[in-house]
């Protein structure tokens, strides 16, 4: 795995992790509201989804993936 | 609604898919790759359709409306985790898999442990417990398309002729023609699943919600609070945050995109569905907890709910319906019977050659088909807890 994708699966992985508890770790008032969970799951998903689609971008010709051409 | 216009829906349905299916078969050619990859040549729009419609399943309009319904946006949670961790695994180990099946020729996901432990042993066991672990999951299909024709035609089609009409569309789609059947059916199916889902999630809201959003939203306000506990999130939502690449009939689509870009599209072409789709079942889980509210099974809410819609808008989101649980259902045949011949039944006769391989993968899928209905007759469970 190169450097690039270790970054990525960390950084990944972690957004994940963040944006799937947050509304357990906000406070009441702040994660509890309507615009609490449901845009807060929202928005942090489309946001993985958008780095993951520019994160495609750089695939050829690093590391393991030098095979995709 | 009426038992012969939901059949006449049905034909009129199953027709256009059959057709489609019927001219796959023309273009089909002979062997593995062809039959269960088809010949590793999907283009990225219909990699797309097909990994989404092959992922969301009747649980979505079904099951996730239902547990909304009853315990509110934590669902939500629990749906967007599993698409994200899914769309970082696909960015990740997409283009490995890809690559190792053109390198090795490789068929189905147990074939790649066999290969990477040198052992057809363990990709023998990986074939078992496949089997054993899908059929639960194929059968969660059948009911959900069951317990929606009994309770839309008010018990005029029994649940058992439900479970037998998904099952049977499935078998042809996927025993005429293979993957390029299942492919373009399923990316029809998909086009009808998120047509329908945004069309029900604006009419109920502005048609269905007797004194606007806004006292909708006050009314279904403890549902919009985290109300599953920590334990119980992490639960639901651990296991299917790895499905991408656990889930056979999924990471065999993976072996048969035409080359990166289509790749590329599928991930960002299914992440978008995904997140669309998600989202919309949620609203129609929450604005169902108020137009249709003290249900007892909160697995009959959306046909609770489509009992308040116009009859055309019902038919179009009862196809959908059957289309996602007939998509899931296809792709987890093909996948387990390409299984059986090339993980089963070779490992059993090495010798076998690739003609009796494809005839074994084919026998099998009318067997699947049964145990699958077997199962879901015995009606086991909540659908969302099976699934």
């Amino acid at each position: 795995m190169s450097k690039k994708e270790r970054i990525w699966v960390v950084s990944g992985g972690l957004a994940v992790l963040l944006f799937a508890v947050a509304p357990y770790i906000l406070p009441r008032g702040l994660g509890h509201t309507v615009r609490g969970p449901f845009a807060v799951w929202t928005v942090g998903c489309a946001l993985v989804i958008a780095a993951g689609a520019l994160y495609t971008r750089f695939w050829n010709g690093s590391g393991r993936n030098r095979g995709v051409r | 609604m009426s038992v012969s216009l939901l059949v006449a829906a049905i034909v009129v349905w199953f027709g256009a898919g059959a057709a489609l299916s019927f001219y796959a078969r023309t273009k089909t050619g002979s062997g593995m790759s062809e039959f269960f990859l088809a010949n590793r040549g999907i283009g990225g729009v219909v990699s797309a359709l097909t990994y989404s419609a092959t992922t969301y399943s009747a649980f979505m309009m079904v099951g996730l409306v239902g547990i909304t319904y009853r315990s509110g946006v934590a669902s939500l949670g629990f749906e967007l985790a599993y698409l994200a961790a899914t769309v970082v695994l696909l960015t990740v180990f997409a283009p490995r898999y890809w690559v190792a099946g053109r390198r090795f020729n490789l068929v189905t996901p147990p074939e790649l442990l066999s290969l990477r432990y040198g052992s057809r042993t363990v990709g023998c066991i990986a074939a078992v417990l496949s089997l054993v672990m899908l059929v639960p999951y194929a059968s969660v299909q059948l009911m959900g398309v069951g317990y929606l024709v009994e309770t839309l035609s008010g018990g005029g089609i029994p649940f058992a002729a439900g479970i037998l009409l998904a099952a049977g569309i499935s078998l042809i789609y996927s025993r005429w023609a293979g993957l390029r059947s299942v492919a373009w059916t399923d990316a029809l199916q998909a086009g009808i699943m998120m047509i329908a889902c945004v069309v029900l999630a604006w009419y109920v809201p502005s048609r269905l919600l007797p004194s606007g959003v806004g006292d909708a939203v006050r009314t279904v306000a403890p549902l919009l609070e985290v109300s599953w506990p920590w334990p119980m999130f992490l639960g639901m939502t651990l296991p299917w945050a790895f499905f991408a690449v656990t889930n056979p009939q999924v990471v065999q689509r993976l072996y048969s995109p035409r080359d990166v870009t289509s790749i590329k599209r599928m991930i960002a072409g299914f992440a978008g569905f995904g997140l669309v789709y998600t989202v919309l079942c949620v609203v129609l889980g929450l604005a169902a907890a108020v137009v249709v509210p003290g249900l007892a099974n909160p697995d009959g809410a959306m046909a609770a709910l489509l009992a308040r819609v116009p009859c055309a808008l019902s038919l179009v989101v009862f196809l959908s319906i059957v289309a996602a649980a007939v998509s899931t259902l296809t792709a987890v045949m093909l996948t387990l019977s390409s299984i059986v011949a090339r993980d089963i039944a070779r490992t059993l006769n090495p010798g076998i050659g690739e003609e009796t391989e494809l005839a074994a993968g084919k026998a099998a899928i009318p067997v699947i088909a049964a145990v699958c209905c077997v199962f879901a007759s015995l009606r086991p469970g909540l659908i969302v807890v099976l699934s």
